[in-house]
């Protein structure tokens, strides 16, 4: 009885579902009679407003139909998009594994490769021409007690 | 409620149903769709259910059956057209569709701005909590009746208008 009630109980009483006690919890219950009080005219307020109809506006909609027709169009554009953006993709990918190499690139590696495989399989027998070159290269900077250039003097 | 009969009768037995409960079919349609033309489309939808089906069982009271079956059209509609619901859930209320009515004193007593706010709080419910209370506070059916029709129990349907409210009083701002 002197509990105060809860706003479950407040709506239940609202809706003439309350049981006696609660009816007599407000009658005895200023502040319980206030929040019932405001509760009652909320709701009356809300089934006005919701009988009324939705409030003016400053802006019409566009009719249903339109406005699905608007989405199935978008729609289809945005699959469109999507399917040129990855066919484009593709396209792109499958060029980069078909396209030929340049042709003077390939002859700076295979020169490259072959001056590596010629000092690499050479025993000192024949020595060519590059190899000299590329033995002659640190000269300066080695000691006196042998230089390169002495090491291929067989070859003169 | 007797069975709508054959003939000159059945007709004018329908219009009478018609001029009673067409306003009340459409008002609960547009509650639980948000559109007017939707609304009209449901209202005629329903009537034409009414007047198709001559050999089902006869409800106790054709009040009832056509809330029911306004209900039930409305949902399927918005099964259907879930987007278009969604869209409109989440819609800002300056684009809500214009109606033209005449001023009342009592609308004016109403403000518009209170209209606004429980209007944007009324589509944030979802819709079971909607339909709770559309039957229960605007159609003015018992607890147990919105259960029934529902196929809900009568404590869920305490829960479902217990939050509904709670939010609509939200939804109206510090009021209180």
């Amino acid at each position: 009885m002197n509990r105060c009630l809860r706003d479950r109980t407040l709506l239940l009483s609202s809706y003439g579902e309350g049981s006696e006690e609660d009816r007599a919890h407000l009658r005895a219950c200023l502040d319980c009679a206030q929040r019932y009080q405001r509760l009652s005219r909320d709701l009356e307020l809300i089934g006005r407003a919701l009988r009324e109809g939705p409030p003016v506006a400053a802006v019409g909609r566009l009719p249903g139909a339109v406005r699905r027709r608007g989405l199935v169009v978008a729609a289809a554009l945005t699959a469109l998009a999507v399917f040129g953006g990855v066919e484009a993709w593709m396209w792109r990918e499958s060029v980069l594994w078909v396209r030929p190499q340049t042709e003077a690139g390939d002859a700076d590696a295979l020169r490259f490769l072959a001056e590596v495989s010629a000092v690499l399989s050479s025993t000192g027998d024949a020595p060519t021409a590059d190899f000299a070159d590329v033995a002659a290269m640190p000269e300066t900077g080695w000691s006196d007690e042998w230089d390169a250039g002495q090491l291929f003097d067989y070859n003169t | 409620m007797e069975p709508l009969t054959d003939g000159p009768s059945r007709q004018a037995e329908y219009e009478a149903l018609y001029r009673k409960h067409s306003a009340r079919v459409e008002r609960l349609s547009r509650l639980l769709l948000e559109d007017l033309q939707e609304a009209r489309d449901v209202r005629q939808e329903v009537f034409l259910k009414l007047l198709r089906t001559p050999d089902r069982p006869r409800p106790a009271e054709w009040g009832r059956w056509l809330t029911r079956v306004t209900i039930n059209a409305c949902r399927d509609r918005r099964r259907a057209g879930w987007w278009q619901w969604w869209r409109r859930r989440h819609q800002p209320i300056d684009d809500v569709e214009v109606e033209d009515r005449e001023a009342t004193p009592e609308r004016a007593a109403l403000s518009g701005e209170d209209r606004e706010r429980i209007w944007r709080a009324f589509r944030q419910l979802p819709p079971r909590q909607r339909e709770v209370f559309a039957l229960r506070h605007l159609e003015e059916w018992s607890t147990q009746e919105v259960a029934e029709a529902l196929g809900l129990s009568p404590g869920t349907v305490k829960r479902h208008l217990f939050r509904a409210v709670r939010h609509l009083r939200k939804g109206l701002g510090g009021r209180s």
